[in-house]
């Protein structure tokens, strides 16, 4: 047991410290290929570099990779899930360069699930509360496929706040962390550590006034470790209760666009932006986001808004924890 | 303060919806438990069976999200921004 707790603080102190050596290059990357975001919600639209997240990808992977052999771990899963994240992160990087296809980008996504399913690093046997182990030999690798492009989608769906993206990803990893630990699957827990820690690391750069973007590369690189950390770890279900709030946001943004649509394409925001506060488009043609669910009626600052997003992800995670202590043990 | 309570009043309405969420999502579960799943270790099974058995899953599942998005629709705009 003690072991694990070191593969765990050597993941993160590694991770953090990979992703802060990365940032300097991410923001010249950014800057050099003329990378730049507008920040919408501050009064004057500064522009900034939006290609950090290659910093969190970087610091997590470089870290996992390490844990993985100074800790002997199974390196065909190290494979697939450098795999995974990478083709993830080239699909993003590709959509900060240039928008995608709103109907390809999801198909790409679960290609990024193709490695595990080809390296057979996945077990078709998935927990379910009350249920417990079930057989799914069949469909279990589409769910794989799926699960790596709603989860990538959802993570990105939240990105669209400063620290937003970052700071609930990092709370809903608690509990694939404490679960991990509970039940040695110590793969799925030097992945998480690993994620966890890249993702703190860089909340000084993009918390409120950012300074520098998660993008794409970042948010569906986040998604695909967080998938991979489901699939490896068996904790499938704990990852969809602990990233309730994200799901939520993106399946109501594609129902209520009626399908998946250029954000371009929408007619109506879901927000106004008056004086730096937030607060939500009545009209019932705009999209329904819980950013707008926060702001109904209720005009918000933007630091605001992000704390309640991580007061959400919170209590998802404790949802997810009381369904595993109650119900899957 | 006033813009606190209304900030704290959507804040709860959410997390109320979660936690509805969540327990639909359980009774999901026990529903699959009792009709579906009882003897979902046994090794052998008919693919006949087993195919139904993930179909029924599925459309669970998918009815779980529908009543999902009905409710945030419910609590959008006849709750919050009434």
């Amino acid at each position: 047991m003690l072991i694990q707790y070191y593969l765990a603080l050597a993941a993160v102190l590694l991770s953090a410290l990979f992703t802060r050596l990365s940032i300097p290059l991410s923001r010249y990357l950014s800057k050099r290929l003329n990378l730049l975001g507008v920040d919408a919600h501050k009064p004057d639209s500064p522009l900034i570099p939006k290609t950090g997240g290659l910093a969190v990808a970087v610091g997590a992977l470089i870290s996992t990779a390490l844990v993985f052999t100074l800790f002997n771990l199974n390196p065909t899963i190290l494979a697939g899930v450098m795999l995974s994240t990478l083709t993830a992160a080239a699909i993003g990087l590709y959509e900060d360069l240039r928008e995608m296809n709103p109907v390809g980008k999801p198909l790409l996504l679960a290609l990024a699930g193709l490695p595990i399913i080809l390296l057979g690093i996945y077990y078709p046997n998935p927990d379910f509360p009350f249920i417990g182990r079930t057989r799914m030999h069949i469909i279990y690798p589409l769910l794989v496929l799926a699960g790596f492009s709603i989860i990538s989608n959802a993570i990105n769906s939240i990105d669209v706040l400063n620290g937003s993206m970052v700071s609930t990803s990092a709370v809903a990893l608690t509990p694939l962390l404490i679960v991990s630990l509970m039940e040695g699957r110590v793969e799925a827990l030097a992945m998480t550590a690993a994620l966890m820690g890249a993702l703190i690391a860089f909340i000084p750069e993009n918390k409120y006034p950012a300074k520098l973007f998660v993008g794409n590369v970042g948010s569906l690189s986040t998604g695909a470790l967080f998938t991979s950390i489901a699939v490896i770890g068996r904790i499938e279900i704990i990852t969809i209760i602990a990233l309730m709030p994200q799901i939520m946001n993106e399946f109501h943004i594609i129902f209520s666009m009626g399908g998946l649509k250029s954000a371009k394409l929408v007619k109506e925001r879901p927000v106004n932006v008056e004086n730096g506060l937030i607060e939500a488009n009545e009209s019932e043609k705009a999209p329904i986001t819980l950013v707008r669910l926060i702001t109904a009626r209720n005009k918000l600052a933007e630091k605001n808004v992000v704390i309640c997003l991580i007061i959400l992800s919170a209590y998802s995670s404790a949802l997810a924890l009381i369904t595993y202590l109650l119900f899957m043990r | 303060m006033r813009e606190g309570k209304k900030c704290s009043r959507n804040l709860i309405a959410v997390m109320v919806l979660l936690t509805i969420v969540w327990g639909l999502f359980l009774a999901v579960s026990i529903f699959l438990t009792v009709l579906l799943f009882q003897d979902a270790i046994i090794e052998k099974i008919l693919r006949p069976i087993s195919l139904i058995r993930v179909l029924i899953g599925v459309g669970a599942f998918l009815a779980w999200v529908y009543v999902w998005k009905k409710l945030t629709e419910f609590l959008l705009y006849k709750i919050l921004l009434r």
